[in-house]
């Protein structure tokens, strides 16, 4: 257990920035999937390793609640295990990497694969929240842009991919409509990820700290990725199962084994593929015995 | 300013005991309850409330507002309440409705035409204001339908003591979206949300 430090205030960020965040977040349930701009601060991290993420959890955690910090699906990589043990540092709230304990869970781009429930919290980290700034790089025209809705270039350049590439070659980030008005950027999920977003039982938070923005998506919306009728918007699949778990359901990651080319493809959820194997499911690489350690 | 009057005036009534900790939970409370319009949440994170004023909204102004946030006061509430608010929080009386980016009101006193508060811009919706209603009722009777992000299927509530015109400027304002108002409504310790997200239909009879 990490100790709590002494002479800061609870959850590092001063009262003051607390309620001008928490003002930007209510603002941002009130009007989903629109940007709220916020005083992101200096965090004692580089932008770029979550810090709009962290803000908002600052902003948001209290000590009734149980955090969850994932990045990339898993509990034990670096940047999880980074801002974990910042909140521990910071609050001594109760953290966990159980998806169905935690109160409010943190993440990098992934959303678990364990169904959220009603009183979660998700807090997202962004990097880019303009889904419109590829196509147009002025603030000045994409915020133009949104209070028009005017989105015809997000179609258009869908359009493109799929007359050149014969798909749509997002396969992260992937643009969806909130509530039937406003474009957001899915913050970098995989595509997999995407239809969950969609009438989430759980609160979803978004947290860009170098771009200075925050938006949300209350439970029970309605979120829609953007596609065709004649090319629908679908996600990945593979070949296998989870070599561990064998969840034929779940967001796999590759891992290169040798340089024969060997590989193996496992969750990305290390709590789901825990749980499963806990529950006595095995995939191709595990041998019974395994299983029970 | 009415600050000028302090002197004068009664002592302000406490505020937070604990302001870290009962902000975090004031503030816990009305996001979950613009995250999910309709659904009475419990704000009681400190006791009693000053001035005669809900324990949920005594609680909410003390978290969310401060010298970034004008506030303008409707009429019918204890005089005191402006100073033991200014006290407390730094927040700056307004008397123009338009310049407030939070607002307090009696559920059943008078209110400006809602049109007369910052709604907020096409480009910078977030300046609309939050109306914070005070005395507010959880009453049986179905008044409404509410739809709308945080709402699953549909939500019926009853009126939470607004009169039916407050009501249908509410939902004259729908078409004006992103711009609007957010109300937050405090009955007793408990708040109710209305994002301005949420689209409401009155029942005939109201």
């Amino acid at each position: 257990m990490t100790a709590l430090l002494d002479g800061y205030n609870f959850a590092f960020l001063d009262e003051q920035t607390k309620r001008m965040i928490r003002r930007a977040l209510l603002k941002a349930v009130a009007i989903p999937g629109y940007q709220v701009p916020f005083g992101s601060r200096e965090m004692p991290l580089p932008y770029g390793w979550g810090t709009g993420g962290i803000q908002v959890t600052a902003a948001v955690i209290g000590l009734d609640d149980t955090l969850k910090v994932i990045d990339q699906g898993a509990d034990d990589t670096t940047n999880a295990v980074s801002i974990r043990r910042f909140f521990q540092r910071m609050t001594g709230v109760r953290t966990t990497v159980k998806t169905r304990e935690a109160t409010l869970i943190q993440t990098r781009h992934r959303v678990p694969e364990t169904p959220l429930r009603e009183g979660q919290i998700l807090i997202y980290q962004v990097p880019i929240p303009e889904p419109l700034r590829w196509l147009e790089p002025r603030e000045t025209e994409t915020r133009k842009m949104h209070a028009l809705s005017e989105y015809g270039a997000m179609h258009v350049k869908l359009y493109e991919d799929i007359s050149r590439h014969g798909q749509v070659s997002t396969a992260y980030d992937y643009p969806v409509l909130v509530n039937g008005r406003y474009l957001m950027r899915s913050s970098p999920i995989p595509k997999f990820d995407t239809p969950k977003i969609h009438m989430c039982a759980a609160l979803q938070l978004f947290g860009a700290g170098r771009e200075k923005r925050i938006f949300a998506v209350p439970p029970y919306t309605d979120v829609r990725p953007l596609d065709f009728e004649d090319h629908p918007f679908s996600v990945e699949s593979w070949p296998t199962s989870c070599a561990l778990c064998g969840s034929a359901d779940s967001f796999l990651d590759e891992i290169v084994l040798d340089d024969q080319g060997g590989r193996m493809f496992v969750c990305s959820d290390t709590d789901y593929c825990a749980d499963r194997r806990a529950a006595g499911h095995a995939g191709p690489a595990t041998t019974p015995a395994e299983v029970t350690t | 300013m009415a600050s000028m009057d302090l002197a004068m005036s009664q002592e302000p009534q406490p505020g937070f005991t604990e302001p870290v900790a009962q902000s975090q939970k004031a503030f816990r409370a009305v996001l979950e309850a613009l995250s999910r319009p309709g659904l009475p949440v419990a704000c009681a994170p400190f006791a009693p409330a000053p001035h005669g004023l809900d324990l949920s909204v005594a609680a909410i102004l003390l978290a969310l507002t401060d010298l970034e946030t004008p506030i303008w006061i409707g009429p019918g509430f204890d005089g005191g309440v402006s100073d033991w608010l200014h006290f407390h929080t730094g927040a700056p009386l307004v008397a123009d409705a338009g310049q407030a980016s939070f607002a307090l009101i009696q559920a059943d006193g008078a209110c400006p035409p809602l049109d007369s508060f910052a709604l907020g811009s096409d480009e910078g919706p977030e300046t609309g204001a939050m109306l914070v209603v005070q005395g507010g009722r959880l009453d049986t009777q179905a008044a409404m339908t509410w739809r709308g992000p945080g709402i699953r299927d549909r939500v019926e509530t009853g009126s939470f003591g607004l009169a039916a015109a407050f009501w249908r400027q509410r939902h004259a304002q729908e078409g004006l979206f992103p711009r609007g108002l957010d109300l937050v409504i405090g009955c007793g310790a408990l708040v109710v949300g209305c994002p301005r997200s949420t689209r409401i239909k009155l029942s005939e009879s109201a």
